[in-house]
C-alpha cells in the first residue's frame, strides 16, 4: 500500500533532499505535493488529503504550528521536520509525536515513517496531533496542558497536576497518577525531567521525579528523603540537595 | 589599733563639744537697726490697727513686715513661755492692754511708732526696750527721730515720733514702751514675738480632682477640711496610712495619668516670693528651691513622669523651717520594672534576630556569588568542539561524497550535525544522562574513525542505569580526544581506544585506554584540552559538597595508555 504524503517546507532544497531520501528509502511513501509556504499548503492539503506531511515548524509568515491550527480538519499524520527549534521540539514532544531534525538521519527517517505507516492503517482520529493543537492554543494556561504517554495498550493524555511523581527503571519511566494508576512508558527519565521542569516537577534523585505541588515534607533523616501526599517515601541524592534545597525554598 | 583610737577621740570630743552647746544659756540676742526713717520701705510693712484717737494721746503702733504672708491669729502671747515681770508694766489704766500682741514671722526688724509724740513735745516723753519681759535691753531713751511729713497713717496727725526698729532671734519677744518723764507710768505698749511657722498642707488635688479643688477656692476662708474632703481621703487610704491631724493620706499614691498636681497650703500667702519649693525625685534633686507660681496659698506641679517624689516647702522669710511631703507616681504598665526587662529582652531578641538574618543573608550571598562565579567559570570552560576537528570531520565528510559514498556521507553527516548540536546546546544543565554522553562519544568516535580507521570500543558495566546517572556534559571527550590524537589515531589501523564505565560501590569509574606510547612522550605540552579538563573537574570539586573527582594518567611509554576519571559518592 502506498501512502498519501506531503512536504511542507520553506526551502526548495529541503524539499529536494527529503523528495531523495523518501524515494530511496521508503519506497510506501508517495509524495503527491509540495508546498514553500502557508498559504499554498492550506491548498494543497484541501485538494491532495494526504494520509502523512511532512511539516517545517520554522517557515515564514505562517510557521508550521500555525499552519495546523488553522486547518478545521487534520486528518492525516505529521512528522515535523526542523533545523533547531527548542520550544517547538518541547510542544511535539509533550504530545509523543515524531519529529526529525535537519540533516534528516535515514534510520531516523524510516523509523518515522514506519510509525506513521502503522497510525494510517489503524486509520483512528490523530488524538496527539489534536493534543498538540489545544497546548498550542493554551500556550499560557500551563496547568491546561496534557503530557501524552505511550504505553504499550495506549495513549493517555494526562494533565501535569495529575502525576504526582516518576520512577526510572534505565530505559523506562513509571508514572504514579493522582487516581492511583501507574503508567510505565519506555522512555528513559531524563526527556520527561526535560519536558516536565517548566511545570513544577524536579529530579530529586537519579531514579526520581517529583511534582513540587505533592511535597508534603523533606524529612532530613536517613540521608534524607521527600515524603509525598500519597505517603510515598522519595530519597533524595547527595548531588541534587542544593538544587532541591533551592526549588523548594525556605519551605521546609 | 591606730584607727580606733583615733576614731575614739573623735567621739569623745563630739559627745564634749555637744554637752557645751547644752550648758550654754539659750541666746537672748537682739538688735537695734541703723536705718533712718526715710530709708525704710513702708509699703512692705503692716501696722497695727491702735484706732484712730486724734487726741494727743500718745500710743505704739508697730509695724511689721509683709512679704507675703499675713497672718492674724494673735495668740502669739500665750503661746510663749515667757513670763512678764510685772515691775515692768504699770498700765494707763485707759488702754487696752491686750490688743497690743503681734507675732512676726520675718527675721528683720519691726518698727515702733509713736502717734500722739511730735517734734514740739518729745521732751515729755521717753521709750524703752524689753527682751522677754524681763530684761530692759535699752533703757529710756529720749526721742529724737520723727517721721516725714509725707508719711500718712491712718488719721493720725502726720510727724509722730519714730522710735526706730528692732529684732530679736526666733522664740524671743521684745516689748516697746513710752511713758510720760513726768508721771512714772507706761502709755502704752508693743509685745513682737519672732514667731517660728511652717507651711502647712490643707489638701491636695490631683488631676482627677479639679472640681474639688474648684469647690475649695468658693470657701477659700474655711481653713480646715470639710467633711466630704476627709471622707474622699478615707475612701482610698487605709485608716494607718491616713495622718490623724491633717487628715490627708501619709504618702499620696497617684496613678501615672494623675500628673499635675495642686498642693493647696493653710494661711493667706497674697505673694508667690513668700512662698518657696524644692521638688525631690528619686532622692535626687528635680526642682531645686524657687519661688512659687502663683501668687496664692497653692503649688502646682504639672506633668511629672512616674517616680517617688518629696516636695519640700517654706517660707521665704523662715528658710529653716521646711515641711516634707512624700508622694509617688506609679509608672504606667510599660514603664514597670517588668514591662521594661520583657521589652529589653525583646529588642535584644529583635536585634539578635535581625543580625542573624542580616548576616545569614550575607553568607547566602557571598555564597550565591560564588556558586555563579563557579557556574559561569564552568560554563565557559565546558569544551567546545575542536575546531581542528570540525573541519577534519567536514573533511572527512567531503571526501566520502566525492567517492561517491552517498550513504556514508550521509550517515557521517547526520552524526556530525547530532555532535555540533550537543556542543551547540546553550545547556543550563551541567550534567547529563549517562547514555547521552555515551552515544555523543559514539558519535565522535565515529566521525574520527573515518579519519584514523582505528578502533574503538565502548563498554558499560551491566548494572549501570545509563539512563538514570549523570555526568558532566562533554567531560571527557578532551580526554577521548587526547587518546586518538596522541595514542590510537597514529597506529590507524592497529590503534584502539576503549572506553569502560563501570561502578565500584559508590564510586563511578571511567577509563579510557590506548595503545600508544602515551600524550606525555609524544607532546611536550598536555594539551590545552588536558588543562581544560583539570581545571574543570578542580572547580567541580568546588561545587559539590560530598562528591569529589580524581582524574590520573598512567603510561608505558610503549603502548598503554590509561586514563582514570572516578567519581567518588556518586550514587
Amino acid at each position: 500500500m502506498l501512502v498519501k504524503a506531503v512536504i511542507i517546507d520553506d526551502e526548495q532544497n529541503n524539499i529536494d533532499n527529503l523528495f531523495a531520501l523518501l524515494q530511496k528509502h521508503c519506497k510506501q511513501v508517495s509524495i503527491l505535493a509540495t508546498a514553500k509556504n502557508a498559504e499554498e499548503a492550506e491548498l494543497m492539503l484541501l485538494q491532495h488529503m494526504p494520509d502523512l506531511v511532512f511539516l517545517d515548524i520554522q517557515m515564514p509568515g505562517k510557521n508550521g504550528f500555525e499552519l495546523l491550527q488553522s486547518l478545521h480538519d487534520r486528518m492525516f499524520e505529521v512528522i515535523f521536520v526542523t533545523a533547531y527549534d527548542q520550544f517547538g521540539i518541547q510542544a511535539v514532544k509533550f504530545s509523543a509525536l515524531d519529529y526529525l531534525l535537519k540533516p534528516v538521519a535515514v534510520e531516523e527517517l524510516k523509523k518515522a515513517v514506519q510509525k506513521a505507516i502503522d497510525k494510517v492503517l489503524l486509520k483512528s482520529k490523530n488524538v496527539q496531533l489534536e493534543n498538540l493543537i489545544e497546548l498550542l492554543q493554551q500556550q499560557q494556561h500551563k496547568e491546561e496542558h496534557r503530557l501524552a504517554l505511550t504505553t504499550l495498550k495506549e495513549t493517555r493524555f494526562v494533565f501535569t497536576k495529575q502525576i504526582i511523581h516518576c520512577i526510572s527503571s534505565n530505559n523506562y519511566t513509571t508514572f504514579y497518577l493522582t487516581t492511583s494508576e501507574k503508567l510505565i512508558v519506555s522512555k528513559p527519565i531524563f526527556e520527561y525531567e526535560e519536558l516536565l521542569s517548566g511545570y513544577g516537577f524536579i529530579r530529586c534523585h537519579q531514579s526520581h521525579l517529583v511534582n513540587k505541588k505533592y511535597i508534603k515534607s523533606w524529612i532530613k533523616e536517613d540521608g534524607g528523603y521527600l515524603l509525598l501526599e500519597n505517603l510515598t517515601q522519595v530519597p533524595v541524592s547527595r548531588n541534587k540537595k542544593e538544587t532541591l534545597k533551592k526549588e523548594l525554598g525556605e519551605l521546609f | 589599733m591606730d584607727l580606733s583610737f583615733n576614731y575614739m577621740i573623735r567621739i569623745l570630743f563630739s559627745i564634749f563639744f555637744i554637752l557645751l552647746v547644752k550648758c550654754l544659756p539659750a541666746q537672748e540676742v537682739w538688735s537695734e537697726s541703723a536705718l533712718a526713717f526715710k530709708d525704710i520701705n513702708w509699703f512692705n510693712y503692716a501696722t497695727s490697727y491702735a484706732g484712730s484717737d486724734q487726741s494727743l494721746n500718745p500710743t505704739i503702733v508697730t509695724a511689721i513686715p509683709y512679704n507675703g504672708v499675713y497672718t492674724y491669729f494673735d495668740n502669739a502671747w500665750k503661746s510663749n513661755k515667757i513670763t512678764i515681770d510685772s515691775s515692768l508694766f504699770k498700765f494707763n489704766k485707759a488702754l487696752n492692754d491686750n490688743s497690743l500682741q503681734f507675732p512676726t514671722y520675718d527675721s528683720s526688724e519691726v518698727y515702733f511708732l509713736a502717734p500722739g509724740i511730735f517734734s514740739n513735745n518729745a521732751n515729755t516723753y521717753e521709750y524703752r526696750i524689753i527682751l522677754n519681759g524681763k530684761t530692759v535691753v535699752k533703757p529710756w531713751t529720749a526721742i529724737s527721730q520723727f517721721a516725714d511729713n509725707s508719711f500718712q497713717l491712718n488719721n493720725f496727725k502726720k510727724g509722730m515720733a519714730f522710735l526706730g526698729g528692732y529684732k530679736t532671734t526666733w522664740n524671743n519677744l521684745l516689748i516697746a514702751q513710752i511713758r510720760n518723764k513726768t508721771v512714772d507710768s507706761i502709755l502704752s505698749f508693743s509685745a513682737v514675738t519672732w514667731e517660728e511657722i511652717k507651711p502647712a498642707l490643707l489638701n491636695i488635688y490631683p488631676s482627677g480632682e479639679l472640681n474639688g479643688f474648684l469647690a475649695r477656692l468658693k470657701k477659700s476662708w474655711v481653713n480646715s477640711l470639710t467633711r466630704e474632703e476627709q471622707k474622699k481621703w478615707q475612701s482610698l487610704y487605709s485608716k494607718e496610712e491616713i495622718n490623724s491631724i491633717s487628715f490627708l493620706p501619709k504618702k499620696l499614691i497617684l496613678p501615672a495619668k494623675d500628673n499635675n498636681i495642686i498642693f493647696y497650703l493653710q494661711g493667706d500667702i497674697y505673694k508667690k516670693e513668700a512662698l518657696e519649693y524644692q521638688l525631690q525625685k528619686d532622692s535626687k534633686t528635680y526642682t531645686d528651691w524657687k519661688s512659687n507660681e502663683y501668687d496664692n496659698n497653692l503649688i502646682w506641679l504639672q506633668n511629672l513622669s512616674p517616680g517617688e517624689y518629696l516636695l519640700n516647702i517654706r517660707y521665704r522669710s523662715q528658710r529653716h523651717n521646711t515641711i516634707s511631703y512624700p508622694f509617688r507616681i506609679k509608672p504606667f504598665w510599660y514603664q514597670r520594672p517588668v514591662a521594661r526587662m520583657i521589652f529589653v529582652i525583646l529588642a535584644v531578641l529583635l536585634f539578635f534576630l535581625i543580625y542573624r538574618l542580616w548576616k545569614q543573608q550575607q553568607i547566602s550571598r557571598s555564597e550565591k556569588l560564588k556558586k555563579e562565579k563557579l557556574h559561569t567559570q564552568l560554563k565557559s570552560l565546558r569544551a567546545q568542539l575542536n575546531p581542528h576537528f570540525v573541519f577534519n570531520a567536514l573533511g572527512s565528510i567531503q571526501g566520502l561524497i566525492n567517492n561517491n559514498q552517498i550513504d556514508n556521507a550521509n550517515h557521517y553527516l547526520t552524526e556530525f550535525s547530532s555532535l555540533l548540536r550537543e556542543s551547540l546546546k546553550n545547556k543550563d544543565a551541567e550534567n547529563v544522562p549517562l547514555s547521552e554522553e555515551v552515544k555523543l562519544l559514539e558519535t565522535y568516535l565515529s566521525l574520527e574513525q573515518l579519519r584514523f580507521h582505528f578502533k574503538y570500543t565502548i563498554s558499560v558495566q551491566d548494572s549501570l542505569p545509563a539512563n538514570e546517572i549523570e555526568i558532566p556534559s562533554l567531560l571527557i571527550q578532551p580526554l577521548v580526544e587526547n587518546a586518538i590524537k596522541h595514542g590510537a589515531g597514529p597506529l590507524y589501523e592497529k590503534g584502539i581506544v576503549e572506553i569502560h564505565f563501570s561502578i565500584n560501590k559508590s564510586d563511578f569509574r571511567i577509563s579510557i585506554v590506548d595503545n600508544g606510547s602515551g600524550y606525555a612522550a609524544s607532546s611536550p605540552s598536555n594539551g590545552f584540552g588536558i588543562n581544560l579538563v583539570k581545571e574543570r573537574i578542580m572547580l567541580l570539586n568546588e561545587s559539590l559538597s560530598n562528591q569529589k573527582i580524581h582524574l590520573s594518567f598512567e603510561s608505558n611509554k610503549i603502548n598503554h595508555t590509561s586514563v582514570q576519571l572516578i567519581f567518588e559518592n556518586w550514587f
